[in-house]
């Protein structure tokens, strides 16, 4: 960010000067010294616009890379998206898919991450079932990076940071903090208003939200392509239950709840009511039939599967919100925020305690083992039994770096 | 192994706790028992109405369930549960604001009685299902039932769950129940609802 600012200040004195120069330009006697001047001049100007242009670049094409994953000891294969989506191949939007089998069959999930790069507990949890989850019965797919374009750029003029770093047992570990939508260096220019692969005639910008392009278009945007392509994957692969994960602002009225399809809406309700007996509270939305284009009302529409999202509590997204750091993203405490669940304007409790990572990431986790749980109970010839998953109270306990070291993953295959 | 520790105590809370909850009721109300088979609806669209679909099958009870039905659904049918909560969404997917709904919900008990029907009615989603639109369906549709089962504080009674559980903070329940000498029964989680509706239906646990 500093690099860049460097830039745009170096190159605007850099012609200010020169332009100065040139309308007091010495007579013609002293031409020799003056143009010599100017030389070196022009030299050390060139020589710093060219270095800060490759200072930036590099910072500019680092946020392409991706941070790494580990798969953890129940990952059996891996796959890019592009190989059931050859649309994709090559482009930003492709994107990683972990599968993990299990010993005896069952039914198959779905977990979706990152859909908005701006949530951070979505493609945490997504990667800590990757690092650490073991199926008994069934299979599972994970897509930590669902938007995995979104995730090389942030939100314009959110001051979010690019990265943000969990301490771990094993060293600092960095994450990319992406854009709600994918990044316009990959889809662009947006039209005025958008009218989607459902039908839904939304703002422009959201041609580039995932989350508004289902059910998709393999010969449309880059997005809808994405999407597209996700519900291939469900098609394909037989999904049974699929779960999208997101998180919300605390003023948002739909938060620390699961936004169900109505035909996962009695799976919802059950899951929901034994979260509570375990301390969970969580509420049940059913799936608007005239909101278009979002995952839970699509991937239902137009498949078997049992369309889910789950939305935890995130200040960062807010807009109440004061500065976006690091610790606001992984503690999710913030005074603003505090001040206004005083004024009775938020749709969640909001304390000195914040909504830290381990919360939002442990409610999804134990949502999922809950769904899981109960999806077992309800189809006994096609139980989905997984494993190795921390709590939301082991999170609380030990943090969830114990849960994402680097170096457990790099040596053995031994959970924490 | 922790889950299936917590499995097996709601098991043993189904079959030990219902004694104690029965009594809580009958303290706090005349005994009021009620009679199967029974209509579920929801009165706000909310997903309260599924919930209490949950509790009715976990409590053993003899029911129909749709979220919004045409009141021919009564016939034949002893008792009728009316739980209320608004969603500005499913209301909108029903194609209903609140004010037909509350017209649409009055109808349907006055066709209750006709029928002979008793009515109960249920707030089951605590405090977060509070708020002005679910409010306006309370207090038009809870004095008109013959009992109230609703998940918050008892009066006078420190509430331990979170604050967002708890639907009768401001004691609208209560008061609405005094009022109108209604019984009441407070719950502190929504599954709690299954021991209470074993009571008023008058099950026997099956294990
Ligand atoms: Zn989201």
């Amino acid at each position: 960010m500093s690099a860049k600012g460097k830039t745009r200040i170096g190159t605007r004195t850099g012609l200010k000067d020169n332009a100065n120069e040139k309308m007091t330009s010495p007579p013609p006697t002293e031409k020799n010294d003056g143009k010599g001047r100017s030389w070196i001049a022009a030299g050390v100007l060139i020589a710093v616009v060219a270095a800060a242009v490759a200072i930036s670049a590099r910072e500019f094409v680092a946020m392409w890379e991706d941070p790494p994953i580990y798969p953890g000891p129940g990952i059996t294969e891996q796959f890019m998206l592009s190989s059931i989506a050859p649309e994709l191949a090559g482009s930003a939007a492709d994107t990683e898919v972990y599968v993990l089998d299990g010993d005896s069959p069952g039914g198959t999930l779905l977990i979706l991450g990152g859909t908005h790069p701006n949530e951070p507990a979505s493609s945490l949890t997504a990667i800590t079932i990757i690092e650490n989850a073991v199926v008994n019965e069934g299979r599972l797919l994970v897509i930590p990076r669902a938007n995995h374009s979104a995730f090389t750029c942030t939100d314009p003029q959110e001051g979010a940071p690019q990265t943000y770093v969990i301490e771990t047992p094993g060293g600092d570990r960095l994450f990319r903090y992406g854009s709600r939508a994918t990044n316009p260096i990959d889809q662009w220019p947006d039209p005025v208003i958008y009218v989607g692969s459902s039908g839904q005639a939304l703002a422009g910008a959201e041609v580039r939200n995932l989350n508004r392009s289902y059910p998709g278009d393999s010969g449309g945007y880059l997005t809808e392509k994405l999407a597209a392509a996700i519900l291939d994957l469900i098609r394909t692969e037989n999904v049974d239950l699929a779960i999208d994960l997101h998180e919300a602002s605390p003023e948002y009225p739909v938060i620390n709840a699961i936004v169900a399809h109505e035909n996962a809406l009695p799976l919802a309700v059950e899951a929901a009511l034994f979260l509570e007996f375990e301390g969970i509270q969580i509420g049940v939305e059913a799936s608007p039939i005239n909101l278009r284009g979002l995952s839970h009302r699509e991937w239902g529409d137009a498949t078997d599967t049992l369309a889910l999202l789950i939305e935890s509590t995130n200040p960062a997204q807010g807009r109440l919100r004061g500065a976006i750091n690091s610790e606001l993203i992984l503690e999710g405490a913030d005074p603003y925020y505090i001040r206004a669940a005083g004024q009775g304007l938020l749709y969640v409790p909001f304390s000195d305690a914040g909504h830290p990572i381990e919360e939002r990431v442990g409610r999804h986790l134990d949502t999922i083992a809950m769904l899981t749980e109960i999806y077992s109970s309800q189809h006994g010839d096609q139980p989905i039994r997984i494993s190795g998953l921390p709590t939301l109270s082991d999170l609380s306990v030990r943090g969830l770096g114990t849960y994402l070291d680097p170096s457990i993953r790099e040596t053995d295959h031994s959970p924490p | 192994m922790k889950r299936r520790l917590g499995w097996m105590l709601i098991v043993l809370l189904f079959v030990s706790a219902g004694a104690a909850v029965g009594q809580e009721a009958e303290e706090a109300a005349a005994p009021e028992t009620f009679a199967a088979p029974v209509v579920i609806v929801s009165v706000g669209q909310s997903a309260g109405a599924q919930q209490a679909r949950v509790l009715a099958i976990r409590a053993g009870l003899d029911y129909v369930f749709e979220q919004r039905p045409e009141f021919s659904i009564l016939e034949g049918s002893q008792t009728l549960i009316l739980v209320m909560g608004a969603s500005s969404k499913g209301l909108g997917a029903a194609g209903v604001d609140i004010d037909g709904e509350i017209a649409w919900a009055i109808d349907m008990v006055a066709r209750a009685r006709e029928l002979e029907m008793k009515v109960i009615a249920m707030h089951i989603e605590g405090g977060a299902r509070r708020g002005s639109t679910s409010d306006q369906i309370i207090h038009a549709i809870a004095p008109l039932a013959d009992y109230i089962v609703v998940k918050g504080a008892t009066p006078g009674v420190e509430w331990v769950e979170s604050e967002e559980a708890d639907a009768n903070a401001d004691g609208l329940f209560s008061t609405i129940a005094a009022e109108n000498e209604i019984g009441i029964t407070y719950i502190a989680k929504t599954l709690d609802g299954v021991e209470v509706l074993m009571d008023l239906f008058e099950i026997e646990p099956t294990e």
